[in-house]
């Protein structure tokens, strides 16, 4: 058995609390031996093993911070000189490339925004489009009716994958769309069959961002929180093959941590004394 | 004399009015009423509207010759006709402001202006479409983002001395947008007012490319917004048009006034006619 994931993220957020607050001039190892025992206080003693166990490793596990790259939506408010700070997309590019070495497509839904990549053999972009500044599309839609529904987000998705009919949301605007679904709930719809079309439209705003990218090229790789999404999942893989053909989407289960990598292997990189990966695109 | 009943049913409110009315100008307004529908069934709430617009009349059911709706009237099932919101929505202005040339419907999901003739015959029209942002339910999400009520929103407005400028934004990401002004240490107010100014800026569009002057009254549920109205005026002003602004207590009423008015026109035709 591993750790809990949500436990040990606790755990460390716990530990990156009191630095921030107390301004204690403390490694962490320091750090994370009260936060470990002030979150295991209550779990099980075999939970308690295994936290002990990762946590241990963690400790122990020198980093020696040579470089540093910030990437994502508040990269402007990192206190990083220029030169350390890269966008999102090429971030996602590159983080997608490492982890699907094959991978020529990328297409990120997050909760803001969306993105439609196309990378190289080297993980480099090569051209990409972007929704953003509207819900519509983006992982914040299905937030919205989670809330209209009085759902929580994570029940969407298992929900939305027992529709038993195809129901077409005419509305693109995400406010527009739960208007729609009151109206389709007071009328008598399934539940289920119109949020498995809600699903849907939210794919269909990614296909059209797809296609102005460049298509979809195989290898396919899913990133963002919508990826953890079943039902998102599956209404991508109907609509790619039906437009593209078969071919292999990639999901992977840390996906979350895409763009992280990317930035990480930029950073890494720019150790390495690579070329800007950026002058070699361009 | 006819007696007759309009429903204005909206995607936020069912509106009621009682009219009875001569058909030759001489029209009077016996009730009216409002009820947010705020999740419930709306045919429930659409019976209690009534029930309540009824009992203002102090009149039972049976003496209301005609019942009109406009809006989603189809889940009225006690209606007799039914009439656009357009036709409506100028009807109503044009009787609770007789100079009305211009009618601005700001309802919870979309704006439309339209421009009227002397018989509240709609000329022309423009509105907004496929974006809720600028909508009634756009403000609503800012006020729920801000924690004040809606009815506040309006005087919190009137009250602001720097605007928060904001570019047209989505009505659900714009829950960022406000988080982070309200980060910045930006007043309520401020950022209401503006809202609002964005809003406002939307609707001047709209009402100019129907017409350079004329009376504008406010319809819908966004009459009510004081705030709003204020920049709305404004932002015409900005733009050197001669257009006047106005509201009216029973704004939110018109489009239901309007369907009672048609109704009860509709019904004396089809009297001469049966002879």
């Amino acid at each position: 058995m591993k750790a809990p994931f949500g436990l040990l993220l606790a755990l460390y957020d716990k530990a990156i609390i009191d630095v921030e607050n107390e301004q204690i001039e403390l490694g962490f190892e320091a750090n994370i031996g009260p936060a470990l025992e002030r979150v295991l206080a209550r779990a099980s003693d075999d939970t308690r093993e295994h936290c002990r166990a990762s946590a241990e490793i963690a400790k122990t596990t020198e980093i020696d911070e040579v470089r540093v790259v910030g990437t994502g939506y508040g990269r402007a408010r990192l206190p990083f000189p220029r030169e350390q700070i890269r966008s999102e997309i090429l971030c996602h590019g590159l983080g997608a490339h490492a982890m699907f070495p094959e991978t020529r497509t990328v297409l990120d839904i997050g909760g803001q925004d969306t993105k439609a990549i196309q990378v190289d053999d080297a993980g480099i972009v090569t051209s990409f489009q972007m929704n953003d500044r509207c819900a519509a599309g983006c992982g914040r839609y299905l937030g919205y009716i989670a809330d209209e529904m009085n759902l929580g987000l994570h029940e969407l998705g298992p929900l939305a994958l027992t529709a038993q009919r195809k129901v077409r949301i005419s509305s693109t605007c995400t406010v527009f769309a739960g208007a729609e679904l009151r109206e389709r709930l007071a009328l008598g719809e399934r539940r289920e069959d119109i949020l498995g079309g809600l699903h849907r439209a939210i794919v269909l705003r990614a296909m059209s961002l797809l296609a102005r990218s460049g298509g979809v090229a195989d290898e396919f790789t899913f990133t963002g929180g919508v990826a953890n999404n079943g039902a998102a999942v599956k209404a991508l893989r109907d609509l790619v093959a039906e437009n593209y053909g078969d071919g292999t989407l990639n999901i992977s289960p840390d996906s979350i941590y895409t763009g992280a990598l990317g930035a990480a292997l930029f950073a890494l990189r720019d150790t390495e004394n690579v070329t800007d990966p950026m002058e070699v695109a361009a | 004399m006819i007696t007759a009943g309009g429903m204005d049913v909206g995607a936020a409110a069912v509106k009621a009015a009682i009219v009875r009315t001569d058909n030759k100008g001489g029209d009077e307004l016996l009730a009216g009423q409002v009820q947010r529908i705020r999740r419930r069934d709306p045919k429930a709430v659409i019976r209690e509207t009534w029930n309540a617009a009824l009992e203002e009349a102090g009149l039972p059911e049976s003496e209301i010759e005609y019942v009109a709706t406009t809006g989603d009237g189809e889940l009225v099932d006690f209606r007799r006709g039914h009439f656009y919101s357009m036709t409506t929505h100028a009807r109503g202005a044009k009787f609770l402001i007789p100079e009305t040339t211009l009618v601005l419907d700001a309802g919870a999901l979309h704006a439309r202006a339209i421009h009227i003739d002397a018989r509240a015959k709609p000329l022309g029209y423009r509105m907004t479409s496929q974006c809720a942002s600028g909508s009634g339910q756009f403000l609503e999400n800012i006020a729920r983002y801000l924690g004040v009520a809606l009815d506040e929103v309006g005087e919190l407005s009137l009250k602001s001395r720097n605007p928060e400028m904001v570019s047209s934004i989505c009505a659900v990401l714009s829950e960022t947008d406000v988080i982070n002004m309200v980060s910045r240490g930006i007043a309520t107010s401020d950022i209401l007012k503006g809202i609002h100014l964005s809003m406002a800026g939307r609707f001047a569009r709209l009402v100019r490319a129907l017409s350079d002057d004329g009376m504008l009254t406010f319809t819908g549920g966004l009459s009510a917004d004081v705030g709003l109205v204020e920049a709305t005026r404004e932002e015409l002003d900005k733009t050197g048009v001669t257009i006047e602004v106005r509201t009216h207590p029973k704004s939110i009423l018109a489009g239901a006034i309007g369907a009672a008015l048609w109704g009860a026109f509709r019904h004396e035709k089809l009297l001469a006619k049966a002879g």
